[in-house]
C-alpha cells in the first residue's frame, strides 16, 4: 500500500503573528502566502488519519515538483530548486527521492543547513532517530534557533516514549516561532492525547489564527468542543472536514461519537459503517469503530442500525483483511525509488486492478464498491491522463 | 601608294597591319609591281597596272558586300544563260554580242573573286596574326588568286574566241582591246600585240586612247620607263578623253623613276614629275569618282618630289595656295626622312623639330618623336632622348591637345601610344644595358628615367615587369633604398608564381630596406616588454618588418624567412606592439619549433607574460611548448619553460583563488600537481584544489582531490588537515559510514593529533547513527580508555553504556556506569548520578536482592535529598522508578486483601489500612525524590489504593443471617468509610493529573489518570473516546519559483 501524506501549505511566520498578518495572504483551502518571504511553508503528518490535504493528490504539489524536476533538467546545481523539490517530495512522502535530492544539494552546499534539516525530517519519517539526532546536533541540537529542529526533537522524544521531553521541546519551538504550526499541532495533540483539553484547544486555535482552513487544527479543535459539551460545533466540524476528504476515518469515528452524544444513533452508525468500508486494513480505528457500533446499538437498543449478520459479515471480511497498524506509516512507504520510476510503475500497472486489489469488500454492497471502485478508477485515470499529458522528462 | 583591287578600306588596313609587324603580305605582293620599283629605288611605289584597271572601272567602294553577291549570282546566271544560247544554234546570229557579253561577265566576276579572294587572304591573315606566336606557323597565309584568275583565262578565251571567230566584226576592237587588258592582267606579254593591232588596225576607234594608256602601263610593269613614257605621252593627245589625267599622272612616276643621277637630269626629271602631279591635281578637280582619288595620289606624291628637291619654301607656297597645307607637313616628315637616311642627323631633327612645332596635332607626330628620339641617339644626346621620350608620353599617353585633337580616331591614339611604349621601352633597356657595359653611372641613371617614365605609363604593360626590376636595381645601385625596395616588391608582386625575378626581387627588396634601415638612427625602445601602451614603429622600421613579411608571405619555404619572420616580430616587440609580436613568436614557436628562432620565440613569449603576471597565458604557452619536444631540445629552455610554467600554475591558481574563482583556482591547483607531482608543492596545491573545489560546491570533486593526495602523498603534513577534513565533509554530505571510517583513520593513524580524541568520538556517534552500535561502542570505548582524561571521556562512557544498555548487555553497561558514578571528577554531578542510578537500576533488574545494589541505592537516595543535592534529574528518575517500582508487589498485595466478610473485616480493612499507610510513606518518599512522572504516578497509585479501598468497603457482603436492617447498618456504615476513600482517590486523581498538566509531565500515568477521574466523575471528565492523530507534524518550506509559483495560488 502507497502511504499517503497529509499536508497542508501555509505561511512560515516567524516573529510575532500580529506582525506577520500585515503581509500574508490567505488563500481557499487553507493556503497563505507571505509574499514578502517569497516561501510556502507546506506541514505534513505520517499519519494517514490526518484531515491534512493528501500531498500526493494535491495537484499544485505535483505539478510543482515535476517543473522544479524539470529546471533542475537544466541546472542540476540549482540548491534552492533541489530543496524545493526535495521538501516536496518530502510532503509526499516520496523519502528516498527526497533523500536523493538533499544529497545532490548537499553535493554543492555542503553545510546548506536546509538541507540538513530535511534529512533529519526523512530520517524521522523512517522512525530512524539515531541517525536524524546526526542531523539535529549538527544544526545545533536544543542550541538551535530554528523551531524545526526543536520540533523534530521533540518527535524524536515522543517516539522514544518520552513526552514530557517531546512537550517540553515543542514548547521551545513555538517559543521561538510562535506560528510553528506543526510544533503547535503535535503540542496540540499530544495535550488532546493527555486529555488536557484545554492547552490542547489553545494551541489549534493558534493554529487556525494562522491557517483558519488547516483541516487538522479544526478536527482536534472538534474534539476539544466535543470535550466541552459543544457535540453540535463538533458534528459540523467533522462534517465539513469530511466535505474535503469523505474518507477521513478520525472524522467518520469522532463523528459518529459526537452524533451518539447527541443521540444521532443511525446517523453515527452509518457513519462508523462507511469508516468500516473505507478502511483499507484491519487497526485500532476499525477496532473502535466496532466498539463504538456494540455500544451505539447498545444505546440504541434496537440493533436493527445494523444486523448482526452484517456486523457478523463485516467482522468476517475484516478478519480477512491483514492487520495494520496506524504508525509506523513508514512501513509502506512507496516502493519506487524515484517518481519516474514510480510514473513508470503505475504506467505499466493498471491503477484499477491495483486499487481493486487492495480493496475487500467487507459488506456485500455491489453498487456501492461499483461506484467506489468507478471512483478509485477515474481517480488513477485522471492521474495517468495528467502524467501522460505533462511533458516528457 | 597604289594596290590592285582591294578597296581603299582595305589597304589601308593592311597597311597598318605591315607598318605595325613589318610584315608585308607575300602573296599580295607578289602580285605587284610596284613593289619592285620600290624596292630598287627606295622610294615610293607607282601605282600597277591593277591600279590602272581599278581606276577606270566601275566604282565598288560603295557596293556591300551582299550586293556583290547577289550581283554575282545574277552574273552566273547570265552567263549560264548565255552559255545556254551559244549553244542553241537559233541563236547564232547573237553569237558575237553573246560571246562578248560573256567575256566582259568573266571579267567582273574574274574582279568579284578577286576581291573575295583578297577578303578570304586577309582574313586568314588577321587570324594568323591572333594565333600565339608558339602555335603560329612561321609562313604567313597566301593570296589564292586561282579562281579570280581563272575566270580571266576564261574571259581571254572567251574574247581569243570571238577575236578570231569574228575579225571583221566592227566592234571588234572593242574585242582587241578587252583581250590585251586581260592577257596584261595575266602578265602575258601578248596583251602589247593586241594593242598594237588594235592601234594600227583602228586608228578611228574611241579606245584609241585607252590603248595606249594600257600600252604604257604594260611597259610601266615591266620597267620599260622609256616606252611607257612614250606611250603615255601618246595619250596627252587625247585632252578630253577620260585616260588623260591618268596618263599625265603616270607619266609623273615615269619621270619621277628616272631621276637616279645626281645631276641638272636628275632634278629635270624630279621637276617633271613635279609638274606631272601639279598637273594631275589640276585636272583631277574634273575627274570623276573611282575607286581611289587621283588627286589625293598626287597631292601624297609631290610631297614626295617636293622632298626630293629640299624645296621647302616652293612647297610651303604650293599647298598653301592650294589649301592643302597638311601635304607640306607630309613632306617635311619625308625631308627629315631623307635627311636621316643621308646621316644628316641635325638636319633631320630640325625639320622634325620644326614639323612637330608648326603641327603639333598632325596624327602622325608620334611617329615623327620616335625618329627624333633615334636621331637624338645617334646624335649621343641622351638627356635630349629621355626629355623627347618624357614629351611623347605628355603628348601621347597623358590627355593632350595631341590626344584631344585625334580623339575621334581611336586607332590613331592607340598607335600613337604603343610607338612610344616601344620608344620608351627601347631606350631604357639600351640606356641601362649601355651603361652597365661601359660602366657609365649617369647612362644608367638616364635609363632609370626612361623606366620611371614607361612605369609611370605601361605599367600594365608586359614588358613593365622586367622595366621595374631593372629601375629597381639601378636604384639599390644609387642608393635609392626606398624607391628600390618598392620597386623590388612590385616586381616580386607582379608575378609571384612564375616570375623570373619573384624570388630575387623580394630577396633584393629586403636587402634594400635592411641598407635603408642600417643608414639611419632610431629614438632607443623601452626594455623588452616593458612598454606600457604600443609605440608606433618609425616608418622605416615598418616597411622593413613588412618588407620581411612579404618576403615570407611570398617564398615561404625559403629558408631565409625565418630569420626574416623572428626579424620581423622582434620589431614589433621592440616597439610595444605585443598582440602582433606574440603572434607572430607563436607562429614561430609552433611553425619552427626545431630552430633556434622558433625556440628563442618560445622564450620571447613566456618572458613576456611572465613579466606580466598573466599566469594563464603564461601556463597556455608553457603547456604548448612543454609538450612540443623539439623546441624542449634546448635544454635550457625546457628548464625555462617547466620553471615558468611551475610558478604560472601555483600563482595563477592563486590568483584565482584571491579573485574567488574557486574553480578555475582547483584547477590550476590540479594542473600543477600533474604537471609537477614531484614538486615541493604538488600536495598542497591538491590540498587548495581540493580547498577550491569546495568552495565551488563540487565537494565530490573536494573529496577525490583529498583522498588523492592522501594516497600519493601519504607522508605529506597536510594528511591530517585532509583527513579530518574528508571526515566532516562525508559526515556533512550525511554519508556517515565514510565519515565513520575517515575518523577512525584518523584517529588510528595521527594518535598524538590532539583531534584524535573528537575523531573517535565523532565515529563512534556516527556509527550509531548508521545502526552498527558494536562498532560505536567500541570506539565510545576507545575514546575513554585512550583518552581517559579527555573532556569527551566521560559523554563516551555514557554514551557506551547506554549503547551497551540498548545491545542489552547490561552487565557491561552497569559497569560502565558503576565506572562513570565513581570517577571522582564526576561523580556528584547530574551525570555521575545518572550513571550511579543507572548502574543500581541495571544491577537491581538483575537481582532484585543485591544488597549491595541497595545499599547505593540508599546511598543515592540520601545524596540526591540531602540539602542542595544536584538537579540530577535523570538519577532521580530512576530511583523514583526503582522505588516506585519496589512498591507494585505491595500494591498487588493490598488489592489482594479483600474484605470478605464481616467477621474478618475489621483485621482485613486493618491490613489494608496499614498496607495503605506504608505505600503512601513510600509514595512520599518517591515524590520526594522530585522526579515528575512518578509523582503522577504514586499519586496515581495512591489514588487508585484509595479507590480500591473504597471497593473492598462498597463491595463487603453483609452474611446472610443479617437481617435486611443489620445488612443496610453494615453496608451504610461501609459506605461511610468507603465515600471518603473514593473522594480522597478522586482527589489523588485529580492531583496527579493536575501536578502532571502543570509541571508539563506527560506519561501513561497521565492519561490512566484522567481515566480514573472519568470514570469517577464521568460529567465533569467525559471519556472521550474520540480517535486523535499521532504528533508526526513537520514543517516543509519551499522557496516560491516559477516553478513552486502555483504553490501560492
Amino acid at each position: 500500500m502507497k502511504k499517503e501524506m497529509n499536508t497542508i501549505v501555509s505561511l512560515s511566520l516567524v516573529g510575532l503573528l500580529t506582525t506577520l498578518y500585515s503581509c500574508q495572504t490567505v488563500k481557499n483551502g487553507g493556503k497563505v502566502v507571505d509574499a514578502s518571504k517569497r516561501e510556502v511553508i507546506i506541514t505534513s503528518n505520517s499519519d494517514p488519519r490526518s484531515a491534512l490535504p493528501q500531498g500526493e493528490r494535491d495537484s499544485a504539489i505535483s505539478r510543482s515538483r515535476q517543473q522544479l524536476e524539470e529546471s533542475l533538467g537544466l541546472n542540476s546545481r540549482d540548491v534552492k530548486a533541489l530543496l524545493s523539490l526535495a521538501e516536496l517530495q518530502l510532503t509526499q512522502d516520496l523519502l528516498n527521492e527526497a533523500e536523493s535530492t538533499c544529497r545532490k544539494a548537499l553535493l554543492v552546499d555542503v553545510k546548506n543547513t536546509d538541507a540538513q534539516r530535511i534529512m533529519a525530517q526523512i530520517s524521522i519519517r523512517r522512525q530512524n532517530y539515531k541517525m536524524a539526532m546526526i542531523f539535529l546536533t549538527a544544526l545545533g541540537g536544543e542550541d538551535s534557533k530554528d523551531s524545526n529542529v526543536h520540533n523534530m526533537l521533540g518527535l524524536i522524544a515522543y517516539n522514544e516514549k518520552k513526552s514530557s521531553e517531546a512537550v517540553r521541546l515543542w514548547k521551545q519551538a513555538v517559543n521561538l516561532n510562535p506560528s510553528d504550526m506543526s510544533a503547535r499541532m503535535n503540542l496540540g495533540v499530544i495535550y488532546l492525547k493527555n486529555k488536557m483539553f484545554q492547552q490542547a484547544g489553545a494551541q489549534f486555535e493558534r493554529v487556525l489564527k494562522v491557517a483558519p482552513a488547516h483541516q487538522d487544527a479544526k478536527l482536534h479543535l472538534a474534539i476539544v468542543d466535543a470535550s466541552r459539551g459543544n457535540h453540535d460545533q463538533a458534528i459540523t466540524a467533522y462534517k465539513s472536514i469530511l466535505a474535503q476528504d469523505s474518507s477521513n476515518e478520525l472524522a467518520l469515528f469522532n463523528l459518529a461519537v459526537a452524533e451518539k452524544n447527541s443521540a444521532q444513533y443511525d446517523e453515527a452508525l452509518a457513519g462508523l459503517k462507511r469508516l468500516i468500508k473505507v478502511s483499507k486494513s484491519r487497526s485500532a480505528t476499525t477496532d473502535a469503530a466496532f466498539a463504538l457500533i456494540e455500544e451505539i446499538n447498545t444505546l440504541n437498543n434496537k440493533g436493527d442500525k445494523i444486523s448482526d449478520d452484517e456486523l457478523q459479515a463485516l467482522a468476517s471480511e475484516l478478519a480477512k483483511r491483514p492487520v495494520g497498524k496506524v504508525l509506523p506509516k513508514q512501513t509502506t512507504v512507496n516502493a519506487s525509488s524515484t517518481a519516474k520510476a514510480s510514473a513508470d510503475k503505475s504506467a505499466t500497472q493498471p491503477a484499477g486492478k491495483q486499487v481493486a486489489a487492495k480493496k475487500q469488500p467487507m459488506i456485500a454492497d455491489p453498487d456501492t464498491d461499483a461506484k467506489n471502485e468507478a471512483s478509485a478508477s477515474d481517480r488513477d485515470i485522471e492521474a495517468l491522463e495528467r502524467q501522460l499529458k505533462e511533458p516528457a522528462h | 601608294m597604289f594596290r590592285g583591287t582591294v578597296s581603299a578600306t582595305s589597304i589601308s588596313m593592311l597597311l597598318m597591319i605591315s607598318i605595325l609587324l613589318a610584315i608585308r603580305p607575300a602573296a599580295l605582293e607578289a602580285g605587284s609591281s610596284a613593289r619592285a620599283l620600290q624596292s630598287k629605288n627606295g622610294k615610293l611605289a607607282a601605282p600597277s597596272k591593277e591600279d590602272g584597271i581599278d581606276y577606270f572601272s566601275a566604282n565598288r567602294k560603295d557596293v556591300s558586300p551582299e550586293d556583290a553577291k547577289k550581283a554575282d549570282g545574277l552574273r552566273i546566271k547570265t552567263i549560264t544563260s548565255i552559255n545556254a544560247l551559244l549553244s542553241d544554234k537559233k541563236n547564232s546570229r547573237n553569237e558575237y554580242e553573246l560571246t562578248l557579253r560573256l567575256g566582259e561577265l568573266q571579267v567582273e566576276r574574274a574582279d568579284y573573286l578577286r576581291d573575295l579572294e583578297i577578303g578570304e587572304y586577309l582574313k586568314n591573315h588577321d587570324k594568323w596574326l591572333a594565333t600565339d606566336d608558339a602555335k603560329r606557323s612561321k609562313t604567313p597565309p597566301a593570296a589564292n588568286y586561282t579562281k579570280s584568275e581563272n575566270s580571266l583565262y576564261q574571259a581571254a578565251q572567251t574574247f581569243r574566241k570571238i577575236a578570231v571567230k569574228f575579225p571583221k566584226h566592227p566592234r571588234s576592237d572593242t574585242v582587241l582591246y578587252s583581250l590585251g587588258r586581260t592577257l596584261s592582267r595575266l602578265n602575258d606579254d601578248n596583251a602589247s600585240q593586241y594593242y598594237r593591232q588594235l592601234i594600227d588596225n583602228h586608228p578611228k576607234s574611241k579606245l584609241i586612247p585607252d590603248a595606249w594608256l594600257a600600252l604604257g602601263e604594260l611597259h610601266f610593269d615591266k620597267h620599260r620607263l622609256k616606252e611607257a613614257t612614250s606611250a603615255y605621252q601618246k595619250v596627252m593627245d587625247f585632252k578630253t578623253h577620260r585616260a588623260y589625267p591618268y596618263a599625265v599622272y603616270k607619266l609623273g612616276w615615269c619621270f619621277y623613276n628616272n631621276n637616279g643621277s645626281q645631276d641638272k637630269s636628275g632634278n629635270d626629271n624630279l621637276e617633271k614629275a613635279l609638274a606631272a602631279f601639279q598637273l594631275v591635281v589640276k585636272l583631277s578637280d574634273k575627274q570623276k569618282a573611282s575607286n581611289f582619288n587621283l588627286r589625293d595620289e598626287a597631292l601624297r606624291d609631290l610631297v614626295m618630289v617636293f622632298a626630293e628637291l629640299e624645296a621647302t619654301d616652293r612647297a610651303w607656297t604650293y599647298f598653301k595656295g592650294i589649301g592643302e597645307i597638311d601635304r607640306f607637313y607630309s613632306m617635311l616628315e619625308r625631308l627629315g626622312g631623307m635627311y636621316a637616311d643621308a646621316g644628316k642627323n641635325s638636319k633631320a631633327l630640325d625639320v622634325y623639330a620644326k614639323l612637330v612645332s608648326e603641327s603639333p596635332t598632325r596624327k602622325n607626330n608620334a611617329q615623327i618623336y620616335q625618329k627624333m628620339v633615334g636621331l637624338l641617339d645617334i646624335s649621343n644626346r641622351f638627356q635630349d632622348v629621355v626629355d623627347t621620350v618624357k614629351t611623347m608620353q605628355g603628348l601621347f599617353v597623358a590627355e593632350s591637345t595631341w590626344s584631344r585633337a585625334n580623339q575621334d580616331n581611336a586607332k590613331i591614339l592607340a598607335d600613337a601610344k604603343m610607338i612610344t611604349e616601344r620608344t620608351t621601352h627601347r631606350y631604357g633597356t639600351m640606356f641601362h644595358s649601355r651603361g652597365q657595359k661601359i660602366k657609365d653611372k649617369k647612362l644608367e641613371s638616364l635609363a632609370a628615367d626612361i623606366y620611371a617614365i614607361y612605369l609611370q605609363s605601361f605599367d600594365k604593360m608586359a614588358p613593365a615587369y622586367d622595366i621595374r626590376f631593372y629601375l629597381a636595381d639601378i636604384q639599390m645601385d644609387q642608393k635609392k633604398y626606398a624607391q628600390a625596395s618598392a620597386n623590388f616588391i612590385a616586381v616580386a608582386k607582379q608575378r609571384p608564381k612564375d616570375g623570373k625575378y619573384t624570388k630575387e626581387a623580394a630577396l633584393n627588396a629586403v636587402d634594400a630596406v635592411s641598407r635603408w634601415v642600417q643608414a639611419e638612427t632610431f629614438a632607443p625602445v623601452p626594455p623588452p616588454g616593458q612598454a606600457t601602451s604600443p609605440i608606433d614603429i618609425p616608418k622605416i622600421k615598418k616597411i622593413y618588418a613588412d618588407t620581411l613579411d612579404f618576403f615570407v608571405t611570398l617564398l615561404p619555404s625559403e629558408q631565409n624567412g625565418l630569420s626574416m619572420r623572428y626579424t620581423s616580430a622582434q620589431i614589433y616587440f621592440d616597439y610595444g606592439q605585443y598582440p602582433e609580436a606574440l603572434k607572430r613568436f607563436e607562429s614561430l614557436a609552433r611553425d619552427f619549433s626545431s630552430t633556434k628562432q622558433g625556440q628563442a620565440s618560445a622564450r620571447v613569449i613566456i618572458a613576456y607574460y611572465n613579466g606580466k603576471t598573466d599566469w594563464r597565458n603564461v601556463i597556455e604557452y608553457g603547456k604548448k611548448f612543454q609538450a612540443n619536444k623539439a623546441i624542449c631540445q634546448d635544454l635550457q629552455i625546457k628548464k625555462f619553460i617547466d620553471d615558468s610554467l611551475r610558478a604560472a600554475l601555483f600563482n595563477s591558481a592563486l590568483a584565482y583563488e584571491k579573485a574567488k574563482n574557486h574553480s578555475k583556482a582547483a584547477e590550476a591547483f590540479l594542473e600543477f600537481q600533474s604537471l609537477f607531482p614531484s614538486d615541493g608543492n604538488a600536495d598542497r596545491a591538491l590540498y587548495n584544489a581540493s580547498l577550491n573545489q569546495f568552495k565551488t560546491g563540487d565537494v565530490e570533486k573536494s573529496l577525490a582531490t583529498q583522498q588523492a593526495l592522501l594516497t600519493k602523498y601519504p607522508k605529506s603534513q597536510l594528511c591530517p588537515d585532509v583527513t579530518a577534513s574528508m571526515a566532516e565533509t562525508y559526515q556533512a554530505l550525511a554519508q556517515f559510514a565514510k565519515a565513520s571510517d575517515m575518523y577512525k583513520r584518523f584517529a588510528n593513524t595521527y594518535v598524538n593529533d590532539k583531534r584524535t580524541p573528537f575523531s573517535l568520538y565523532n565515529a563512534a556517534v556516527l556509527q550509531r547513527g548508521i545502526n552498527d552500535n558494536r562498532g560505536a561502542i567500541q570506539s565510545f570505548t576507545e575514546v575513554y580508555r585512550r583518552f581517559p582524561s579527555h573532556n569527551l571521556a566521560t559523554a563516551a562512557m555514557l554514551e557506551s553504556a547506554t549503547l551497551s544498555e540498548d545491545m542489552g548487555d547490561l552487565v557491561a553497561a552497569s559497569n560502565i556506569y558503576a565506572a562513570f558514578g565513581a570517577r571522582p571528577d564526576v561523580k556528584n554531578t547530574d551525570d555521575g548520578l545518572f550513571a550511579q542510578a543507572k548502574s543500581i537500576d541495571l544491577r537491581l533488574s538483575a537481582d532484585a536482592k543485591n544488597l549491595i545494589a541497595r545499599k547505593d541505592l540508599t546511598k543515592l537516595i540520601t545524596s540526591l535529598k540531602a540539602k542542595n543535592s544536584p538537579n540530577a534529574s535523570g538519577a532521580r528518575a530512576i530511583a523514583a522508578k526503582i522505588l516506585f517500582n519496589d512498591q507494585e508487589s505491595s500494591v498487588r498485595a493490598f488489592k489482594q486483601i479483600h474484605l470478605a466478610s464481616v467477621k474478618d473485616i475489621e483485621q482485613q480493612a486493618g491490613q489494608k489500612q496499614g498496607r495503605l499507610e506504608r505505600l503512601a510513606n513510600a509514595y512520599q518518599e518517591i515524590i520526594g525524590l522530585g522526579n515528575p512522572e512518578f509523582a503522577v504516578a504514586s499519586y496515581f497509585r495512591l489514588g487508585e489504593l484509595h479507590e480500591d479501598f473504597a471497593k473492598a468497603l462498597f463491595t463487603v457482603q453483609a452474611p446472610s443471617d443479617y437481617s435486611p436492617k443489620d445488612a443496610s447498618d453494615l453496608k451504610s456504615q461501609l459506605e461511610k468509610s468507603a465515600f471518603p476513600l473514593r473522594d480522597q482517590a478522586y482527589k489523588f486523581f485529580e492531583t496527579a493529573y493536575t501536578q502532571s498538566s502543570e509541571v508539563g509531565s506527560l506519561s501513561e500515568w497521565t492519561q490512566k489518570t484522567y481515566q480514573k477521574m472519568s470514570s469517577l466523575a464521568p460529567n465533569k471528565h467525559p471519556e472521550m473516546p474520540e480517535l486523535i492523530s499521532e504528533p508526526g507534524y513537520i514543517t516543509s518550506k519551499i522557496a516560491i519559483s516559477d516553478a513552486t509559483e502555483r504553490l501560492a495560488h
